[in-house]
């Protein structure tokens, strides 16, 4: 049992750059972890043999202000299996040359160059946050009672949206768009679930301090295994009581699932759990005078896109 | 921020006998601070019409009515989800 890390250049509390590695092979076992040892705006690996996934690997989600670009294309040809959009792996998508990929140009560049063709026709991948579940990207965040979904649940493309906080008064219970913190939870005669995200809100009661990330994975060869990729949203605050009678308690959103996205030149092994769900919303304590409901809405579920055999 | 509340009792405002039942509840000492359903249009004036209102919303009648029938058929029912209004606007 060991618990790895991927070094996060220029950390920063909730934020840190995208982890870019490339391997000769890579090999989880069981039993051994995995994750960033600081968030990131993503992860991507490159392997040029054989992936073998046994143990688990996590990546939750970066906040890192407004994205420079919410929607990230990055494709590979792939005309034997039918693929036909026409692409152009430009240094201005997949968040390379923005500043989304701070300090990793030159790394992106460098793979960039191994691809088979930098265009063609073949299958595009696309990251950004959609409404919806799966809906081809990272999910939203949940909304909560008297603070229903809208754009402030938004994710970017390396982060699940953010939870809404239980409202009662209009303070504080928004999340912050692009994945940053749920809204605030409060506690007293007004029990408010906090809404998770990165971090999660203040106040009554704790929620994830999470929203999904992004993970990428190009192996020339198999993708081989039977693990674990954790890049699912944490869960929206339980609205608890605290110290004096509770009359209303609703409950906090839970953070959107995050991305997942393998290729392979072989196969994928089907035993690998992709975990891309959205974090449940919030529940909450009995009030006297709301005596069903209420509880927090679950974040929207994001995407994995598995792509075998792709030409070489 | 926390809210300060009391317990209030009154006469059961449906009751009008000599002898009423007197029921006790919780309010905020600042009513102001007394969350109400979108429909409400004014803020009640007495801890009576405080009662009505909230013996109205779990019932389901009056003003309630309209949207407790909605909240059946959608689920959603957030006009009759209370929040603390600026009676001030």
């Amino acid at each position: 049992m060991a618990a790895y890390t991927w070094t996060v250049t220029n950390p920063n509390g909730y934020d840190g750059d995208m982890v870019v590695r490339q391997y000769s092979s890579f090999n989880l076992s069981s039993g051994n972890t995995l994750t960033p040892a600081n968030r990131a705006r993503g992860v991507m690996i490159w392997v040029d043999g054989d992936a073998t996934i046994d143990g688990t690997i996590t990546v939750y989600g970066a906040y890192g202000g407004t994205p420079a670009d919410t929607s990230w294309n990055m494709a590979i040809n792939n005309n034997s299996n039918g693929d036909t959009q026409t692409f152009t792996n430009s240094t201005s998508e997949w968040g390379n040359g923005s500043t989304d990929a701070n300090g990793i140009h030159p790394d992106l560049t460098a793979i960039w160059a191994k691809l088979p063709q930098p265009n063609g026709t073949g299958k595009v991948f696309f990251t950004g946050s959609n409404t919806g579940d799966n809906s081809g990207g990272t999910g939203y965040g949940g909304g909560a009672t008297n603070e229903g979904q809208n754009s402030n649940n938004q994710g970017s493309p390396y982060a699940g949206g953010a939870g809404n906080a239980g409202d009662i008064d209009g303070t504080n219970s928004a999340a912050t768009r692009y994945g940053g913190q749920g809204g605030d939870g409060r506690g007293g005669a007004y029990a408010m679930g906090r809404g998770a995200g990165n971090p999660s809100g203040s106040g009554n009661q704790g929620a994830g301090d999470f929203t999904g990330g992004l993970f990428v994975l190009f192996a020339r060869g198999n993708i081989n295994g039977s693990g674990t990729i954790d890049c699912s949203g944490g869960n929206g605050g339980y609205a608890g009581f605290t110290s004096s009678e509770v009359l209303y308690a609703y409950g906090g959103g839970g953070a959107g699932g995050g991305r997942i996205i393998l290729v392979a030149g072989g196969t994928i092994s089907s035993n690998i759990t992709c975990d891309v769900n959205g974090g449940s919303g919030g529940g909450r304590t009995g009030s006297k005078y709301l005596t069903s409901g209420q509880q927090g809405a679950r974040g929207q579920h994001g995407t994995v896109t598995k792509l075998a055999g792709v030409d070489q | 921020m926390d809210i300060e509340t009391e317990v209030v009792c009154i006469p059961h405002p449906e009751t009008e006998v000599v002898d009423p039942e007197i029921v006790c509840f919780t309010l905020p000492v600042n009513r102001e601070l007394m969350p109400v359903c979108d429909i409400m249009e004014e803020m009640p004036t007495t801890d009576g019409d405080w009662y009505m209102d909230l013996l109205h919303r779990e019932r389901g009648t009056g003003i309630h009515y309209q949207c407790h029938q909605e909240s059946k058929q959608t689920n959603e029912g957030s006009q009759c989800t209370p929040k603390i209004r600026d009676w001030s606007e």
